[in-house]
C-alpha cells in the first residue's frame, strides 16, 4: 500500500509543481504589466529616473508567492487523485474502494498504480511572460520626450551655458574671479540647465542675462585694470629707455645729474606704481633692482635696459590676458585696441621731449604732458583731451553753384506779390507793431456788422483771397 | 439473500465468483441461444440484474420477443406476452373483476389476474396500445404492485417489463410519455444482424427457431446473483461522478457541455442517476469486479440516459438525437473531477476491462 500512497504522492507533487509553475508564470506576467505600466505613467507625469523604477523588480517575489497560493488551493484533493490513479490503471474503482473500506484479498490482485504522465502545454504562459517582460523593458528604454505629457517647447540653453562656462574658467584661471565664487555660478548654471523649459522662457533668459552680467563685470573691470596697468608700465618704460639711452650718451654730451637723479626717482615711483597693481612685475623684477629704484640710486644703463625689458614683457603679459578676454567674448576689439595703443611706446620721442623741457617742469610732468599729447586723451584725472584742431581734404569752389530747386505755387505766387523791403546780411527782423493777423481773416470782426474792413494779409494769402473776390 | 449489513466491507473473490460464473453461463447461453447481439445480450442482463425495465427498439425481426424468451427459459422465470393493439383495454393487462358463484350459491366478484401478474411481461409494440392503457403499466413497474377497486396486490418477485417498439410505422401509434419512459432503466436499439451471423441463422436453423437452453439458473441461483448485487461497491468518486453526469444533461447545469444548453429542454431526472449506479454495478459483477469504475458508468451511461432528455426544436431541425449530446457529455466530462486547466494534460489512460 506504501507504494500507491507513494504514487499518490508523486502525482501530487507533480501536479502541484506544474499548476505552481504556471500559476507563477502567470501572476509575475501581470505584475510586469501592471509594472510597466507604472514606468511609463510615473515617466511621463512625475519625470521619476529609472533608477527608481527599477525597484518594481522587487514586486516578482510577491507576484510569484501569490501564484504559488493560487496554485495550493487549485490543488484537487487525495481522493480525487486516487480516482484518477483507479481510472489511468485500469483498478475499475479498486484503488478507489481501498480509501473507504478494506480491499482484502483483492488487493493481490489490483493491478499496479502508474501514475499518468503530466505535460503542460505552457506556451501560452510563456508567451505571456515574455510580451509583460518586453513592455517593461520598452517602459524603461523608451527616450523621455516619447513619454513626457505636454512637453512643451523645449528649451535648449546648452549653447549659452556652454559659453558662459568657458568664460567662468578663463576667469578664475586668470584670478579674476574666485575659485568660491567661479564654483557658485557653475553651481548656478548647472540649475539653470536642470531647470529650463519651454513653459517659462522668459524666466529662464532672465536668470542667463543675470549671470552673464556678473562674469562681463569682472571682466570689464579686469580690462579696466590691464589698460592702467599697461598705460603705467609704458610710461616706466619710456621713462628707463630714455634714461639709459640718455646714461649712454651722457660721456659725449654731459647729462645732468639732477636731472638723472629725479628721473631716476620718477622712474621708481612709476615701476612702484606698477608693481602695486602687477604681480607679474613684483615676480619678474630682480630684488636688487627694486631696492635700487626704491632707494633711487644709479642703475646703469644695461640695467635700465633689463629693466624696460622686464617692464615691455609684462606689458605683453598683460596684452595676453586681455587677448584671452578677448577670445572668451568677455571684451571687445576695442578695449584690445585700446590696450595697443596705450602700450605703444615712443622712447625717442620723449627723451627728445624730456630734453627739450628739461628744467622747465619736473620729470613727473613731463612724462605725464607727453603721454596726453595726443588727440583725445582727456579723462576725468586727466583733465580736457584738447586736439589741435587740423584742416585738411578742403573742397574746391570751382564749379560749385547752388541746386536748382522747384518753388510750390504758393511760395511762387507769394513771391511774386511780395515787396523788397530791404538787403541785410543779417537775420530779417520784424519792424513796426507787426500786427500781422494773428487770428485770420476775422479777427475783429464784429459779429453782425457787415461793414467792409481792411484786414492786412500775409503774403501768401493774397492769392487766394485776390482769386476769391475776382471770382464776380 | 438480501442486502450486505457491513457498508464498509467489499465482497471478497471467493464471494463474488460464484455470481460471476453463474452470469456468465446465462451469457453464453444466450450466445447460443440468439446469435449475435452479444453486447445487447450483456446489457439486458445488465438491466436484468438492476432490476429495472428495459425498452427494446427496434424494427420487427430482429429477435427482440425471441431475446426475452429466452432469457425468461433461462432464468426460469415465469414469461408473459402481451401484444398491445390500439384496443388492448387496461383490465387487459391487470386484470379484471368477474362475478362467479361459489359452491354455497353465493355470487361474489373475484379477481382474475392479467398478464402483468408474471416475472417476465413482454409488452410487445407497447407504443400501439392507447396511453389509458400505457398508464396501467406505470404502477406496476414502479411499485410492483397492482391496485385495482381498492385492493393492491403485488406482483411476483423479480418482475420485469421488457417492452418494445417499432420505430418506423408510427402512424396510430402512441408515444410514450416521458413519466412512463422515466421508468425504464434502459432503452436499447436492436439492429439487425451481420451477414454472417444471418447466414449462420439460416443455414443451422428450420424456421429460425431458436434451440432451447442446455442450462437454467434456478430461483436460488438467481436469488444469490441478486444478493451478490446488492454487495457490488460503488465507490465516492464514482458515486460523485453520476451524479455530475445526470447534473451536466441540464441546461442551466455548471457542466453542460455547449450542446447540452443548444439542444435540450430537459434533462435527466434523479431517477436516472439511481438507475445508472444500478446499472454499473451490474456492469461490474459481468466484468467480475467487486467494485464500480468509471468504465462501467460510461459504459451504461447512454443507454440510461438517450430516452430521458427532452430535446428541443432545434435539435430536430439540426438532426441531432440524444444519444450523440450523451457521448459528447462523456467524452467531456472529467470522471476523477481534478478541474485541471486546459493547457495541463493528462495522459495515459486505461480501460476499466
Amino acid at each position: 500500500m506504501n507504494e500507491h500512497e507513494n504514487a499518490i504522492g508523486e502525482f501530487t507533487s507533480r501536479l502541484g509543481a506544474l499548476l505552481t509553475a504556471r500559476l507563477a508564470l502567470t501572476f509575475i506576467a501581470a505584475w510586469g504589466l501592471l509594472w510597466g505600466t507604472a514606468v511609463l505613467i510615473l515617466r511621463a507625469a512625475a519625470g521619476t529616473p529609472r533608477s527608481h523604477l527599477l525597484w518594481g523588480l522587487l514586486g516578482v517575489l510577491p507576484a510569484a508567492g501569490l501564484g504559488t497560493l493560487r496554485a495550493l488551493r487549485q490543488m484537487p484533493g487525495r481522493s480525487r487523485v486516487r480516482a484518477l490513479l483507479d481510472k489511468e490503471s485500469g483498478c475499475g474503482g479498486l484503488f478507489m474502494a481501498a480509501e473507504e473500506a478494506d480491499v482484502g484479498a483483492w488487493r493481490a490482485q489490483m493491478p499496479s498504480i502508474t501514475a499518468p504522465r503530466l505535460s503542460w502545454h505552457g506556451g501560452r504562459s510563456w508567451a505571456l511572460l515574455g510580451a509583460a517582460s518586453l513592455f517593461v523593458i520598452v517602459g524603461f528604454l523608451v527616450p523621455k520626450r516619447l513619454v513626457t505629457l505636454n512637453p512643451g517647447h523645449g528649451l535648449d540653453v546648452d549653447k549659452e551655458i556652454e559659453r558662459l562656462t568657458a568664460q567662468i574658467d578663463v576667469l578664475e584661471e586668470e584670478e579674476i574671479l574666485q575659485r568660491e565664487k567661479a564654483e557658485a555660478l557653475q553651481k548656478k548654471l548647472k540649475q539653470l540647465r536642470a531647470e529650463a523649459s519651454g513653459e517659462d522662457p522668459v524666466k529662464t533668459w532672465e536668470a542667463l542675462d543675470h549671470l552673464e552680467a556678473i562674469p562681463k563685470h569682472a571682466a570689464d573691470e579686469a580690462a579696466e585694470a590691464a589698460v592702467s596697468q599697461t598705460e603705467k608700465l609704458t610710461k616706466a618704460e619710456a621713462l628707463a629707455e630714455a634714461l639709459a639711452e640718455a646714461l649712454a650718451e651722457a660721456p659725449a654730451q654731459g647729462a645732468d645729474p639732477g636731472l638723472v637723479s629725479e628721473a631716476m626717482q620718477e622712474l621708481s615711483q612709476l615701476v612702484e606704481e606698477a608693481v602695486e597693481e602687477n604681480e607679474r612685475l613684483t615676480r619678474r623684477l630682480q630684488r636688487k633692482d627694486l631696492r635700487k629704484l626704491h632707494e633711487a640710486r644709479e642703475l646703469t644703463p644695461e640695467q635700465l635696459e633689463q629693466l624696460a625689458d622686464t617692464l615691455r614683457v609684462c606689458k605683453r603679459d598683460v596684452g595676453e590676458l586681455l587677448e584671452r578676454l578677448s577670445e572668451a567674448d568677455l571684451i571687445d576689439l576695442e578695449t584690445l585696441a585700446l590696450n595697443e595703443r596705450v602700450g605703444q611706446c615712443d622712447t625717442e620721442g620723449l627723451a627728445e621731449f624730456l630734453r627739450q623741457n628739461a628744467g622747465r617742469m619736473s620729470i613727473g610732468d613731463a612724462v605725464a604732458q607727453w603721454q596726453r599729447e595726443g588727440p583725445g586723451r582727456g579723462g576725468v584725472d586727466r583733465g580736457p583731451g584738447d586736439a589741435p584742431m587740423t584742416w585738411g581734404d578742403e573742397s574746391s569752389e570751382e564749379g560749385a553753384k547752388f541746386k536748382e530747386t522747384v518753388l510750390p505755387p504758393a511760395a511762387l505766387e507769394a513771391m511774386r506779390e511780395s515787396v523788397l523791403a530791404g538787403v541785410s546780411v543779417g537775420e530779417p527782423t520784424v519792424e513796426g507793431d507787426g500786427d500781422a493777423s494773428e487770428s485770420g481773416a476775422l479777427s475783429g470782426t464784429a459779429a453782425g456788422a457787415g461793414s467792409a474792413f481792411t484786414q492786412k494779409l500775409l503774403p501768401r494769402h493774397r492769392g487766394t483771397v485776390k482769386r476769391y473776390f475776382e471770382r464776380e | 439473500m438480501g442486502a450486505r449489513e457491513e457498508p464498509g466491507a467489499i465482497l471478497q473473490p471467493a464471494e463474488l465468483r460464484p455470481a460471476v460464473e453463474l452470469v456468465n453461463k446465462v451469457l453464453e447461453q444466450l450466445g447460443r441461444i440468439l446469435l449475435g447481439q452479444s453486447e445487447l445480450h450483456r446489457m439486458v442482463l445488465v438491466g436484468i440484474l438492476s432490476r429495472g425495465h428495459i425498452l427494446l427498439e427496434g424494427v420487427p425481426g430482429v429477435g427482440k420477443t425471441a431475446l426475452v424468451k429466452a432469457l425468461g427459459q433461462l432464468l426460469n422465470l415465469d414469461f408473459n406476452r402481451v401484444q398491445f393493439t390500439p384496443d388492448l383495454m387496461p383490465g387487459d393487462i391487470l386484470g379484471t373483476h368477474i362475478l362467479q358463484e361459489a359452491g354455497d350459491g353465493k355470487r361474489e366478484m373475484t379477481f382474475q389476474p392479467g398478464p402483468v401478474f408474471t416475472n417476465i411481461l413482454l409488452a410487445d409494440e407497447i407504443n400501439r396500445a392507447s396511453p389509458k392503457t400505457q398508464s396501467a403499466l406505470l404502477e406496476s413497474m414502479q411499485e410492483r404492485s397492482v391496485t385495482l377497486l381498492g385492493t393492491t396486490r403485488a406482483v411476483p418477485e423479480p418482475f420485469f417489463v421488457l417492452a418494445s417498439q417499432n420505430p418506423i410505422e408510427l402512424e396510430g401509434t402512441y408515444p410514450l410519455p416521458e413519466a412512463q419512459l422515466d421508468r425504464f432503466l434502459f432503452k436499447l436499439v436492436v439492429s439487425t444482424v451481420p451477414v454472417e451471423v444471418l447466414d449462420s441463422i439460416i443455414s443451422t436453423r428450420r424456421r429460425g427457431e431458436p434451440p432451447l437452453p442446455t442450462w437454467t439458473m434456478s430461483a436460488e441461483q438467481l436469488r444469490q446473483v441478486f444478493g451478490v448485487m446488492d454487495g457490488i461497491f460503488l465507490p465516492r468518486p464514482v458515486s460523485r461522478y453520476v451524479s455530475r453526469l445526470v447534473a451536466a444533461t441540464h441546461p442551466s447545469g455548471a457542466e453542460a457541455t455547449e450542446a447540452v444548453r443548444g439542444y435540450v429542454a430537459y434533462g435527466a431526472s434523479p431517477r436516472a442517476a439511481i438507475a445508472m449506479a444500478e446499472a454499473a454495478r451490474a456492469r461490474a459483477l459481468l466484468a467480475g469486479r467487486p467494485t464500480v469504475g468509471f468504465g462501467d458508468v460510461k459504459t451504461v451511461a447512454p443507454a440510461v440516459m438517450n430516452h430521458r432528455l427532452v430535446l428541443n426544436y432545434k435539435a430536430r431541425f439540426d438532426k441531432v438525437d440524444a444519444f450523440s449530446i450523451v457521448e459528447g457529455l462523456l467524452a467531456g466530462l472529467d470522471e476523477a473531477g481534478l478541474d485541471l486547466p486546459s493547457d495541463l494534460e493528462v495522459s495515459g489512460a486505461k480501460d476499466d476491462d
